[in-house]
């Protein structure tokens, strides 16, 4: 829902505070508003204005009707409003009967003067009945476990244990790449929320490869060429003990000796919370004593988990495991563990009781640690860095179907490791010697490359990374990505029984553009014109290439009539839009696929017998689901959604104005921040683009040599791609011409996100968005002409 | 069969014993209008040697200073004031004081008298001081009040919540877990539909149960919180609902017992995630006093909270059943 709220300079603190209140209970995706006064207003600036808007609210103050004319104008205005579909909803902050308008106190509105909570209230209850669907709420009808959408498996979780299932629906990606990560040798994989990472890392556990292979056995899988076996672990929030950084304090008191207090407690919380350690003897020795125990307990857990998953492949007969075998295994693992008592621990199922008891042992001393009653006593089996390496060395020499055979450990979600865990994971990418160590992270997951030996890992040397995000700025990283999609697509619907298999042949393609092509040539020619450039139909090939999309959009939003036009609202449609609105994340484009058959099914089209889905229903699907990922954004993000939300939207505007104004490079969907050094000197902008980064919401861009400064003195810039499945809700181009980029510096971004230099900031930044020329010329914004005050800037 | 203890509808507080002030009273100010609840309903007599007087200062609010100026002025008849400010994110510490200052002011270690008004306690805090009271022996000696809010702003639908600040393990609840398992992720529902969501989306579990309070606290509250979560009803199915009581510890304790002792989630480490009652968090603790194995408590704390339409007014007061032995499964009834 889109709002805009219009003022005069006696209603200015309410147009506030009614904007302020309506943001805080996420009414709308987009709200702003304006200042009228005497003889700024004409019809034509509140079409543009407010073609894109669902409702007006006036503040309806004394001077208010003055200002726009009176009943007079307000009565043109209305026409205006109610040919665009478009919602006048006074606020009377003053008593209706003193209104002086006979039209005006007519209109259904709300009143604020004498309780402005109930007004608030009654705006917020008319607002929510009119929403006409919750995008997000729709996208968790296609997700449900119990939808019949053939799409609503977009998680790996989703397959529960159905390893078979799994298999089946298991696509892999492209051959270099997987291969790689079958070898044995250290692997990061690293992408965003929907990537693939845990179908990756668990296509490498036992069940699961013998499920794919069609075989009975892990024998049998050898004989098929198989030489590894995976060990999958999900490091979830909660799995390990020490999460929390207060244990890590405590032990650093108890270690030091330095008298607690309160206030010297949180300012240690803090640092650690902010990486700050150097100088505090406090935090190194809590680290180093945090460490230790996260390396029993990792090492321990690990060893539980593997004997288990032993266990269970020994009881349905995948592995073969005689008994004789288990105990020898067992002794010798004890042997390593060398508890003071040995009691009949003979077996596999003794190992792991034994293991819990020394889990337990763990616990007990964090606890007593967080809440000091009983004096701590680490009295557990001490393990070391070794450890798992003698482990495994003794399964693979005694166990027959694991001889020659690599093990695996598959870490997922590493990302909830603190730096000080994940030391541990990094020292044995480097050091271990009879196991590898494959990661999976979000983006910005891995806290630190160092080992606990204080070496950094090095990469491409000590391990290799897979970026799972495909690039579709690039030729064949989006023909890879297409062709996973096509498979995956493949196997959902194979495995729900759809009669065409082939997403593209579902998916109904665009026959035609959405405008005749002269109409279009015509208003490129009137760009380039207005904006003082020759138009030389030779090279109509090259405007259309820079300009068609842009023109589209601009004639889609013309107030007058357009000939060919049917809708005002841009199409997406076809694999290929499809292709580009996702992003390179699979997830997102399951969802856009799923909410297209979610639609057409509702209207009755049987996809299943192989009808195709028409353009408008994934039209309509597109704008739902970028509306929905759009709002999960101030749900989902820790810390930072909401600033981020209003981040992207602002964006958003600012990107659109280049799109609707800008007469020879319109299309953008790039951050390009000139002064990436500056960086380092503001942790909020810093945190809000790692962030988005880690989310998928922005996509670094890794260095090409276009980007290379072409003098050798001027700095290198950043650049930072927004999600493409935001577009069609900000009413952007997704298309990816090529990596055109609106530049901007780290005081601008930080200006924007600053809520009281926010709008001024943004008006600047829509400015810069047209060319030179334009500017020159005094091209004052349409969307929001500036008063008296904003002037100042134009100078 | 074993009488289930039911709580007890307060109109006036009395002193635990007759005739002798309560050792130490513990409250809590908040922009909640129920925070004054139990100081509202005491009896003239009422008194304890100490009072304690939380506070959490993270985010500013003047409905909440407004709340603690009365509390302050009607605590003054009952004793003497201490004021404690609690840093929302950092409380163990302040935690451990409160233990110590309770040994402190108990007049008879064995037999303190200690009431604790937990109505608008931060549940997470509440967990961990249960567990540090457990410790010290002294959780089951304890008098938990608690008073509902008159009615919260539903016909808008608005969550009570927005945004998450973060998603983290319950401190002294966390590492239970066994590698070798997925995990089903167990919601006790509220009216935080979002939040609720985003702890779905960040765990990521392999099945997941949402437990709604049910009766509500009133009969026409019923219902409210299916509509407040209509989304993540959506995406984990209607089936996997179920109803755990909402004001009374000891039943919500064993139905939690029975629902996850279940053999078909014994293959799951068990994520529990409290969002619904302040009684559910006793009950949650009652639960967890029985051991179950690997079991995570995560928290997700929200980025503000929805002030303008949160909870109205002061509802019932009641007195909570605590009793670790009346965890008994409904086969031992």
């Amino acid at each position: 829902m889109r709002v805009f709220i219009s003022y005069t300079h006696d209603g200015k603190k309410y147009a506030e505070k009614v904007e302020k209140d309506l943001k805080d209970q996420n009414i709308g995706i987009w709200i702003d508003k304006k200042c009228i006064e005497p003889g700024q207003i004409g019809l034509r600036e509140i079409d543009d204005a407010l073609y894109h808007v669902d409702y007006v609210l006036g503040v309806i103050t004394k001077h208010y009707l003055t200002s726009i004319g009176g009943d007079e104008a307000y009565a043109k205005i209305s026409e205006g409003l109610q040919k665009k579909d478009i919602r006048f909803i006074p606020l009377f902050f003053m008593p209706r009967k003193e209104v002086e308008s006979v039209i005006i106190p007519a209109i259904q509105g709300f009143s604020y003067s004498e309780d402005y909570e109930k007004g608030l209230h009654d705006l917020i209850k008319f607002l929510k009945q009119e929403e006409k669907e919750d995008a997000k709420e729709l996208l968790t009808k296609i997700e449900s476990s119990e939808s019949p959408n053939p799409f609503r498996r977009v998680r790996a979780e989703f397959f529960h244990d159905d390893y078979k299932l799994l298999a089946l629906a298991f696509a892999e990606p492209e051959k270099e790449k997987y291969d790689m990560i079958r070898e044995a040798k250290p692997i990061l994989v690293f992408g965003g929320r929907g990537s693939g990472k845990t179908m990756i890392l668990k296509s490498l556990i036992p069940e699961v490869v013998i499920s794919r292979l069609n075989v009975n056995t892990f024998q049998d899988a050898r004989t098929r060429g198989i030489n590894f076996f995976g060990i999958y672990f999900r490091l979830k929030k909660g799995s390990l003990l020490i999460y929390d950084y207060h244990p890590i304090v405590e032990m650093g008191f108890s270690k030091t000796g330095l008298e607690k207090n309160y206030e010297l407690y949180k300012s240690l919380m803090d640092k650690l919370k902010n990486n700050q350690l150097d100088s505090e003897p406090v935090l190194t020795a809590g680290i180093n004593a945090a460490w230790a125990i996260s390396l029993n307990e990792t090492n321990l857990k690990i060893l539980k988990t593997t004997i288990q998953n032993l266990k269970k492949l020994q009881d349905e007969h995948i592995i073969n495991i005689d008994r004789r075998i288990e105990e020898e295994i067992t002794k010798q693992i004890i042997e390593k563990l060398d508890p003071p008592t040995v009691d009949n621990i003979r077996n596999f199922a003794d190992l792991i009781d034994f293991t819990d008891k020394e889990l337990k042992k763990i616990e007990r001393y964090l606890q007593n640690l967080a809440i000091p009653y009983a004096t701590p006593e680490p009295n557990w089996c001490q393990t070391g860095t070794d450890f798992l390496d003698e482990i495994y060395e003794v399964l693979t020499n005694r166990i027959g179907d694991l001889e020659n055979i690599h093990i695996y450990l598959l870490f997922d979600e590493f990302e909830n490791l603190r730096p000080f865990q994940q030391t541990i994971i990094n020292e044995w990418i480097k050091t271990a010697r009879s196991f590898t160590v494959k990661v999976a992270s979000k983006f910005e997951g891995m806290h630190t490359n160092m080992t606990q030996q204080g070496q950094p890992l090095q990469d491409g040397q000590d391990y290799f990374t897979w970026t799972l995000d495909y690039n579709l700025f690039n030729p064949q990283g989006k023909k890879q990505y297409q062709n996973l999609l096509l498979e995956i697509c493949n196997k959902l619907l194979n495995i729900a029984n759809y009669k065409e298999k082939d997403i593209r042949k579902i998916l109904d393609e665009p026959k035609e553009s959405e405008l005749p092509q002269e109409v279009i040539d015509e208003e490129i020619k009137n760009i380039r014109e207005s904006a003082g450039l020759e138009f030389l139909p030779e090279k109509l090939t090259e405007y259309r290439n820079k300009l068609e999309l842009a023109t589209i959009f601009r004639l889609l939003r013309k107030r007058e009539k357009v000939e060919g036009r049917k809708s005002r609202k841009k199409i997406y449609a076809g694999f290929e839009t499809y292709t580009y609105l996702s992003s390179g994340i699979v997830r997102i484009f399951l969802n856009l696929a799923g909410m297209a058959f979610y639609k057409a099914e509702d209207e009755s089209i049987n996809v299943k017998i192989g009808e195709k889905i028409p353009i408008e229903h994934q039209t309509w699907s597109a704008y739902v689901v970028s509306k929905a990922w759009l709002e999960k954004i101030p749900m989902n993000l820790e810390e930072y959604g909401e600033m981020m939300y209003q981040f992207i939207v602002d964006l958003g505007d600012i990107f659109r104005e280049r799109l609707l104004y800008h007469p020879t490079e319109p299309e953008t969907l790039t951050i390009r921040l000139t002064d990436p050094y500056n960086l380092k000197t503001n942790s909020l902008l810093s945190h809000i683009l790692s962030y988005s980064i880690r989310e998928s919401i922005l996509c670094e861009r890794k260095e090409t040599s276009s980007m290379m400064p072409k003098q050798s003195t001027r700095p290198k810039t950043k650049e930072y791609v927004l999600n493409r499945i935001y577009s069609p809700i900000l009413e952007i181009s997704y298309r990816p011409r090529w990596p055109r980029s609106s530049e901007f510096t780290t005081s601008e971004l930080i200006s924007l996100l600053n809520p009281d230099t926010r709008d001024k900031t943004k008006r600047k930044l829509q400015q810069k968005q047209y060319s030179k020329e334009e500017r020159e010329k005094g091209k004052t914004l349409s969307l929001f002409e500036y008063t008296g005050e904003a002037n100042e800037d134009n100078t | 069969m074993k009488t289930i203890p039911e709580p007890t509808k307060l109109e006036k507080i009395e002193t635990i014993k007759r005739g002798a002030p309560d050792d130490v009273f513990i409250c809590c100010g908040s922009p909640e209008e129920r925070c004054k609840g139990t100081i509202r309903k005491r009896s003239p007599n009422y008194e304890a040697n100490t009072v304690f007087l939380l506070r959490y200062t993270n985010h500013e609010s003047q409905k909440r200073e407004q709340n603690v100026k009365e509390m302050k002025e009607r605590l003054e008849k009952v004793g003497k004031i201490i004021e404690i400010v609690v840093d929302e994110e950092k409380p163990i510490p302040i935690i451990n004081d409160i233990i110590q200052k309770i040994e402190k002011y108990a007049t008879e270690p064995r037999k303190p008298r200690i009431t604790i008004d937990i109505s608008t306690s931060i549940k997470w805090h509440l967990l961990i001081l249960l567990k540090a009271l457990d410790l010290k022996n002294i959780c089951e000696k304890i008098r938990f009040l608690y008073t509902e809010p008159e009615d919260y702003e539903t016909d808008l639908f608005q969550p009570l919540s927005f945004g998450i600040s973060k998603i983290f393990p319950i401190p002294t609840y966390s590492g239970n877990y066994d590698f070798s398992k997925d995990s089903l992720l167990v919601l006790l529902l509220g009216y935080e539909g979002d939040r609720a969501l985003a702890l779905l989306e960040e765990m990521d579990p392999t099945d997941c149960l949402l437990l709604i309070a049910k009766p509500a606290y009133h009969k026409e509250w019923e219902g409210r919180t299916e509509k407040m979560n209509t989304g993540i009803i959506n995406v984990v199915g209607k089936s996997k609902i179920k109803y755990v009581d909402s004001r009374n510890p000891v039943i919500i304790s064993q139905q939690l017992h029975r629902i996850l002792s279940n053999q078909k989630y014994s293959k799951y480490n068990h994520i529990i995630s409290p969002l619904g009652t302040k009684p559910q968090i006793l009950g949650l603790y009652l639960y967890l006093s029985t051991n179950p194995s690997n079991t995570v408590l995560i928290y997700g704390a929200p980025l503000r909270h929805n002030e303008p339409f949160y909870s109205r007014g002061i509802g019932d007061s009641w007195i909570l059943p605590f009793n670790k032995k009346s965890v008994v499964s409904e086969n031992e009834i």
